[in-house]
């Protein structure tokens, strides 16, 4: 694809779209298809566009501060949403991952609602890609899951949807990146709902902690082998925390605790992936780790050995 | 070169359309309830994956079945798509007896069309629940794997084709090469359907483009060749003092010359005219006839 052409496109449509005094919000997670989208926006209307982040108490390890230092450094204009109480309060006894999906992407908006209003913005940029519409299910198209951003603003809201990366595949959106600058352009994919679907059943904040550990672990020990240079960086790579107990054996005492699955995958556009083959010192490093450091909480480690298709890339 | 994608729903549909504009065709998706008349007079058509149980859920495919009956173009159907146009000549279609989902190992049986210059076995990629159970009557069957026997076919008299697999998505190894030797095929009809232009057969596109402008050139150069004629004595008398001035310019001033040369050269722009505007060598030959007949005078 031509980057350039792209970007001149989009910056001509969105200045066709948007008339003169036109005010916009963008949802920004910090990902790669959400920065792209600020950027773009941004080289269209400048200060005319706010940026919010909402800190919904699902996030990564550092990430509200790794997300805030990018969106300082792009001088878009910026606001810190903090908002976990309410996302755990929307969470409580929710278990099926639609549902999930669901009250999040609600209580998101109406947190976001409160930014836009007060900023007077009539227009909403998301940063949509086609993976995120066409596993959302159409008229012709299967529900595969729902995402976040596609199914429409509630009617109350009044403003406009604006989604440049409509069409574009994450390798494309990747090829947008380099070409704007965008310090985010090797992120690896982070879901929408964040880590409540890494989270199997219902989402509490004690299990929330549990998998942002064992997450935090994977990242880091598989960043660490990739600049040994003993494995490739895979496409995503993450842990889910399954609902399952097992029994184990710790210090001659018995345990009963949690089961940690480790995803790796290798993949272009997400649309198809296989697991990615890391070394089995690698795995073994991550599994050490998870159980020596969380003991009391999860005593099991597996590896998901799954390609997309027959399942997909997160677990919900 | 105008192939669109009809869309029965499929998670990789967009992939197709994504692969064809990679390879510069002009492509559209389309719902499968558009009126064949809309898609007349494409050169190529996808009919893509979906959901849909194509055995017992055939309403949900759209006008599919009127596509394969009436298009005078080459067909590829993909997955839920092939099993249509298999359903179509009297296959059996039903529930996979081992589906597969991800990694399949095809075996390629048939070099001849899709599969020209591929290996006789490379990984494809596979998402189905049901599957072909026999093989359609006029065609042949091109590919196969270890759990479905019909992973690909190709019709012997006309230019249909299917694959069970997705040629389309990332993990299927020559998948663009695949879309490639589609893509061929298409080119190939179009030119044999030039070829019997004369047979009545509707004549691709780009030939018509070219006939207006040679039709325009052709009657230019007949008003020259009237105009060379009519003004034979003037022109004749104009090459002789021109002629005359070259060779006194040659033995007086070079304004002169430089004069004389430019009266000839005003000639150049109308015959380069003539020679490039139309890509025929018969136009070219004309154009150095009247070169010749003019500098003959």
């Amino acid at each position: 694809m031509d980057a350039e052409a792209f970007v001149r496109e989009s910056v001509e449509a969105i200045n066709s779209k948007i008339p003169v005094g036109g005010k916009a919000v963008i949802a920004c997670s910090g990902g790669v298809d959400s920065m792209v989208t600020a950027a773009l926006a941004s080289k269209a209307i400048g200060d005319r566009l706010l940026a919010v982040y909402v800190d919904s108490g699902l996030m990564r390890k550092g990430e509200t501060e790794e997300v805030e230092g990018m969106l300082k450094r792009t001088g878009i204009n910026y606001r810190i949403a903090r908002a976990a109480d309410e996302y755990f309060e929307a969470l409580r006894g929710i278990t099926d991952p639609e549902q999930k999906r669901k009250a999040i992407g609600e209580k998101f908006i109406r947190v976001f609602e409160r930014y836009a209003r007060e900023f007077g913005a009539t227009f909403l940029f998301q940063g949509t890609i086609a993976p995120d519409w066409i596993e959302s299910g159409d008229g012709v198209r299967d529900t595969i899951k729902s995402h976040h951003n596609v199914g429409g603003l509630p009617k109350d809201m009044n403003m406009t949807l604006v989604e440049p990366l409509y069409d574009l595949y994450k390798d494309e959106v990747r090829e947008v990146a380099r070409a704007l600058g965008v310090e985010a352009s090797e992120r690896q994919p982070f879901p929408g709902p964040a880590l409540a679907i890494r989270c199997l059943g219902e989402v509490t904040p004690e299990k929330i902690e549990i998998v942002r550990e064992a997450c935090f672990i994977v990242e880091d020990e598989i960043a660490r082998s990739v600049r040994k240079g003993e494995a490739a960086r895979p496409w995503q790579y993450f842990a889910v925390l399954l609902p399952t107990r097992s029994v184990g054996v710790q210090g001659d005492r018995r345990a009963y605790g949690y089961t940690v699955a480790v995803r790796a995958v290798d993949s272009v556009d997400a649309m198809t992936a296989t697991f990615a083959r890391l070394p089995l010192e690698l795995l073994s490093r991550i599994s050490v780790r998870i159980t020596d450091e969380m003991k009391d909480r999860v005593n099991r480690v597996v590896y998901d050995i799954t390609s997309k298709p027959p399942a997909t890339i997160e677990w919900e | 070169m105008k192939v669109y994608v009809v869309d029965n729903g499929g998670q990789w549909t967009h992939r197709e359309w994504r692969v064809l504009r990679c390879l510069g065709v002009e492509t559209r998706m389309v719902p499968n309830t558009t009126p064949f008349g809309e898609l007349k007079d494409l050169d190529g058509l996808v009919l893509s994956g979906g959901a849909p149980n194509v055995a017992c859920d055939g309403s949900r495919m759209g006008n599919g079945a009127e596509y394969i009956d009436r298009a005078e173009y080459p067909v590829l159907g993909i997955c839920a798509g092939m099993q249509l146009m298999c359903q179509r000549f009297g296959s059996e279609v039903g529930p996979a007896d081992t589906p597969e989902f991800g990694e399949v190992e095809l075996k390629v049986s048939d070099h001849s069309d899709l599969f020209r210059g591929l290996p006789d076995e490379f990984i494809a990629w596979g998402s189905h629940n049901d599957e072909v159970k026999s093989v359609p009557a006029g065609f042949r069957v091109t590919a196969s794997s270890p759990s479905c026997g019909i992973e690909a076919v190709a019709c012997v008299d006309r230019p249909l084709y299917g694959v069970q697999f997705h040629p389309e998505v990332e993990n299927t190894q020559h998948g663009s090469e695949m879309f490639r030797n589609f893509l061929g095929i298409i080119a190939a009809q179009r030119r044999r359907g030039s070829r019997m232009e004369g047979s009545g057969k509707p004549a691709p596109e780009g030939r018509q483009a070219t006939q207006f402008p040679l039709a325009i050139c052709s009657s230019w150069l007949m008003i020259c060749q009237i105009w060379v004629l009519a003004c034979r004595g003037m022109f004749a008398s104009f090459a002789r003092s021109s002629r005359m001035l070259i060779a006194e310019a040659a033995r007086t001033s070079s304004a002169s010359f430089v004069s004389s040369t430019l009266a000839f050269a005003s000639w150049a722009p109308l015959l380069m005219f003539l020679g490039t505007e139309v890509s025929s060598a018969r136009m070219s030959i004309a154009s150095v006839a009247c070169l010749m007949r003019l500098s003959a005078i």
